[in-house]
């Protein structure tokens, strides 16, 4: 399906080809889930042993709060940047106003995995 | 004597030394005493119940899949439609479609994974076992581990060490700046909580599956004979055991089926340079 279409190269930002196959609901879910936790156990976890090493308190909380901020942060950059061709109205038409690629919206459910 | 029978023991006997209340079902409902105990090279085995039932299910699920394709004919009977559509669920709607042209490869490991799981879940409704040897930890935590490796194993094959880590480290459209910040999160994600979260997610499901069929029912038992106008409520836990058994089906299916359905998420992130 996706091999026709041209090796996607790194300075491509993500948004210009809408996935042929899209990931399953449940991988974006966990994997949002999984960057928060992430997050938290990263920076709050290094805001911890900081704490231990200096014998403060502060780090723990700064380092928990940066570390969900850049977390919601590291979410919407991923997850967070809907392709915009691909789920709203179909707004290029080809001739006969037909796309040629069927919206994202009227494929089987089958096709959209 | 199965960990069920005897918390039911315990129901009765609370109720026979003059109620002490309600004996929940604990944590030990998941550590039935070993039938055998050896060792081996230095490590203790312990064969319980439930490693039985794993071996029973395991062996079920085998004997299934043989008979169904031994004799294959064109116009399949019953037993080979059943093995061929389950075979095809994940073939098509998992190796093909979610890993893309170059998952058929995939699509026995697939599939082993996926009636694996399935009939290892699905013992925790057939009477007299009713116990899911997935609700071990040890054995969804092996699988994902399995699955793990394979995935970072394609993934090296596949790109090249240097890109498939790059990739992993460094998400699209994030400043230079904030990679700092962001790498660390992203590694920790992807080769530590991704796996994590794969095993518990099945694990967790079947272990709150077992413990509510075993709350209702014992609570249908203590009630019925709590002696007091409570007994009325007792239909009510038995329905709720009832509906409960039916939702377990459900999860059975579904399990086995996103945890099949996230490994070939994670093996297409493997086979193809990540967005």
């Amino acid at each position: 399906m996706a091999e026709d279409s041209p090796a996607r190269g790194e300075a491509r930002p993500r948004s210009t080809e809408p996935a042929d196959r899209q990931p399953s609901g449940a991988d974006i879910g966990w994997g949002i889930t999984g960057t928060l936790l992430s997050g938290i156990i990263v920076w709050g976890g290094a805001g911890v042993l900081l704490d231990r090493w200096l014998e403060t308190r502060v780090f723990a909380l700064v380092g928990l709060i940066l570390g969900l901020g850049t977390a919601v942060y590291l979410v919407v950059v991923k997850y967070g940047a809907v392709d915009p061709p691909a789920g709203g109205r179909p707004t290029s038409t080809t001739r006969g106003g037909q796309r040629s690629r069927p919206p994202e919206y009227r494929k089987t459910q089958k096709g959209r995995r | 004597m199965t960990s069920s029978a005897s918390a039911l023991g315990s129901v009765l006997a609370a109720e026979g030394s003059g109620g002490d209340g309600f004996q929940a079902p604990t944590i030990a409902e998941f550590y039935p005493e070993p039938i055998a105990e050896f060792s081996l090279l230095g490590i203790d085995f312990a064969i319980t119940r439930i490693t039985i039932i794993s071996w029973i299910a395991t062996a079920a699920i085998l004997a299934f899949l043989v008979l169904a394709v031994r004799k294959p004919s064109i116009v399949p009977g019953k037993l080979q439609y059943l093995g061929e559509s389950g075979y095809s669920l994940v073939r098509d709607g998992m190796a093909r479609d979610v890993i893309g042209p170059k998952g058929l490869p995939f699509a026995p490991f697939l599939a082993s994974l996926f009636f694996f799981i399935l009939a290892n879940n699905a013992m925790s409704i057939i009477p007299f076992a009713q116990i899911s040897p997935m609700s071990k930890f040890a054995l969804p935590l092996v699988l994902a581990v399995l699955v793990w490796i394979l995935y970072n194993w394609v993934g090296i094959r596949e790109q090249g060490a240097g890109r498939y880590f790059k990739d992993a480290a460094i998400p699209p459209g994030v400043p230079i700046g904030a990679l700092i910040l962001v790498t660390p999160i992203e590694l920790l994600q992807v080769f530590v909580i991704r796996p994590f979260t794969l095993a518990v997610r099945l694990f967790a499901n079947m272990f709150a599956g077992h413990m509510l069929l075993v709350v209702f029912s014992l609570g249908t038992v203590y009630l019925l004979q709590v002696g007091n106008f409570s007994v009325i409520f007792s239909p009510f836990a038995f329905a709720m055991a009832l509906a409960m058994t039916f939702f377990e089906v459900l999860v059975i299916v579904l399990q086995a089926y996103v945890f099949t359905v996230l490994t070939a998420t994670y093996l297409n992130g493997a086979v193809e340079p990540a967005h």
